[in-house]
């Protein structure tokens, strides 16, 4: 028992020694093989042995001596390595706030300066809303059609004018024939009271020639020949006024005459004055039409490209969004490199906990390297 | 005829800019909030004709709010349309159950997003 206990240990002795690692396990290969080859050729002799023996000493020491060389390096290496992660995690931990703060900082400063902009296109919208919009007077079409409405108003009135101007003269003229008509009518008057007086002058000298007989009828003759006196005075007085009243009424004509004249030319003028203006207002009013209509052209065109500047300002979001997870993400890998978990992250966990927290397609596009399919053009509403 | 009124939550300015421009320009009268809690501090008296709210904000989430204004007696059949960035189902489904009405995936059309909201809004 005793000399095969002792045989155990030294065979556990050889094989603690045998060196473990490639680097020791070579060269004592060599020497090992070097001592049979020198067997097989010098035979088991003395010095053949001896000389095997040497060799595998050697083998053994070279081997032991690489090793721990290795051994010395490899722990040099591991130190180094250390020394380096705690300098990366170190400046990690460092860098990552400057990060948040750099990113925060081209957030915000997006956000305002977008926000200004999209405020400026309001701005705008509504100045151009304002400015082009109908302004309580209608269409420029609505508003040239009620230029022409008063200029045919305006053309009614004048031909009023002249239907009145027309309907005067005739009243006029109809006063002056009436009034030629009564101093006839005066002159016949008096013609018949001269004839009835000469026939009273003969019907005296009749009633006196039949003397006292004729008497009575000469009361009536006195009384016929005073009422011719009293006719040719009235007729008298009558044509008189008659006179005065032609008189006047001829002034009057000659006067409206005049008058006359001198209102057509006004009615033709102000009816020229009415053409003028409306045709004159027409043609501005097609030219300010004209006008408009380009200018509400342009509108649209502008209003067309700030529609498509309103998509695109909207990509400030999505980019403030995104920056907002990383710098999230950021804070949260400062957090675990303080609390000093780092080295027990699973990385597998970790980037299952970042993609949680993403919301643009163009995020979960980035996480996978550009695996995902693209994002369709256009929005997508659903309705549920 | 009154003015439709329709509030707008979202935490961007810009994009409550972009979609008051669009509102208003189509007549609406527009409401702003920045997040849910402040959207429900200006329901208090108010009425509205439509609501668009997005997702991912501070303080109150867009999908908590829904939630919370659906247990309002007064604005529980106000009509909501989510704005967001949000790309996953998941989510979506989430908005649906809520009680949303429609899911606009920014960034929107401002065409598509009035016809949108002609569609829903209150008469």
């Amino acid at each position: 028992m005793n000399a095969r206990w002792r045989l155990q240990a030294t065979c556990v002795s050889l094989l603690q020694v045998v060196p473990r690692t490639g680097y020791g396990r070579w060269p004592l290969a060599y020497c090992a093989a070097a001592a049979l080859l020198l067997f097989a050729l010098a035979g088991a002799t003395l010095p053949a042995a001896a000389g095997a023996v040497v060799l595998v000493l050697a083998g053994f020491v070279t081997a032991r001596a690489l090793e721990q060389r290795h051994a010395e390096a490899l722990a040099a290496v591991q130190r180094d390595a250390q020394a380096e992660i705690a300098r990366v995690t170190r400046l990690c931990a460092q860098a990552a706030p400057v990060w948040v703060r750099q990113i925060e900082t081209v957030r915000a400063e997006g956000d305002h300066e977008v926000g200004e902009l999209a405020q400026a296109f309001g701005e705008l919208c509504q100045k151009l809303d304002h400015v082009m919009g109908p302004a309580g007077g209608g269409s420029p079409e609505e508003i040239l059609s009620g230029l022409e409405r008063n200029g045919r108003e305006l053309e009614g009135l004048v031909a009023a004018l002249r239907q009145l101007q027309a309907g005067k003269d005739r009243i006029v003229r109809d006063i002056g024939v009436q009034a030629a008509q009564l101093k006839e009518n005066a002159s016949d008057i008096r013609q018949i009271a001269l004839n009835i007086r000469m026939v009273s002058l003969n019907a005296t000298i009749e009633a006196a020639r039949a003397g006292a007989a004729g008497k009575p009828f000469g009361v009536i003759v006195a009384d016929m020949r005073e009422l011719a006196a009293r006719t040719a005075q009235a007729s008298d007085q009558f044509s008189h006024h008659t006179d005065r009243l032609h008189r006047t009424l001829t002034g009057v004509f000659a006067q409206q005459q005049d008058q006359e004249g001198g209102d057509a030319l006004s009615i033709r003028a102000a009816e020229d004055l009415v053409q003028h203006v409306v045709a004159s207002s027409e043609a501005m009013m097609r030219q300010l039409t004209g006008a408009i209509g380009a200018m509400e052209e342009e509108r649209r065109k502008v209003r067309d490209d700030i529609s498509r500047a309103l998509v695109a300002l909207q990509f400030q979001d999505r980019l403030s969004q995104i920056l907002a997870h990383v710098s999230h993400n950021l804070e949260e890998m400062q957090s675990r490199i303080g609390a000093g978990q780092w080295h027990a992250l699973d990385e597998r966990q970790w980037l299952e906990s970042i993609a949680s927290n993403y919301s643009t397609h163009e995020e979960f596009t980035n996480h996978a390297a550009g695996h995902l399919p693209a994002t369709q053009s256009g929005t997508a509403v659903t309705f549920f | 005829m009154t003015q439709k009124r329709i509030m707008v939550i979202d935490d961007s300015v810009s994009l409550r800019e972009v979609v008051g421009i669009s509102l208003r320009g189509a007549g609406y009268d527009v409401t702003e909030a920045c997040d849910g809690r402040d959207a429900l501090a200006k329901l208090n008296g108010s009425r509205f004709h439509l609501m668009i709210c997005d997702v991912n904000m501070p303080v109150m989430d867009g999908i908590s709010f829904v939630r919370e204004v659906k247990q309002l007696p007064r604005h529980r059949f106000v009509p909501i349309i989510m704005l967001t960035t949000e790309s996953r189902e998941s989510r979506k489904t989430e908005g649906q159950l809520a009680g949303a009405k429609a899911w606009v995936v920014k960034p929107f059309r401002p065409d598509q997003m009035l016809q949108a909201v002609a569609k829903l809004i209150l008469p």
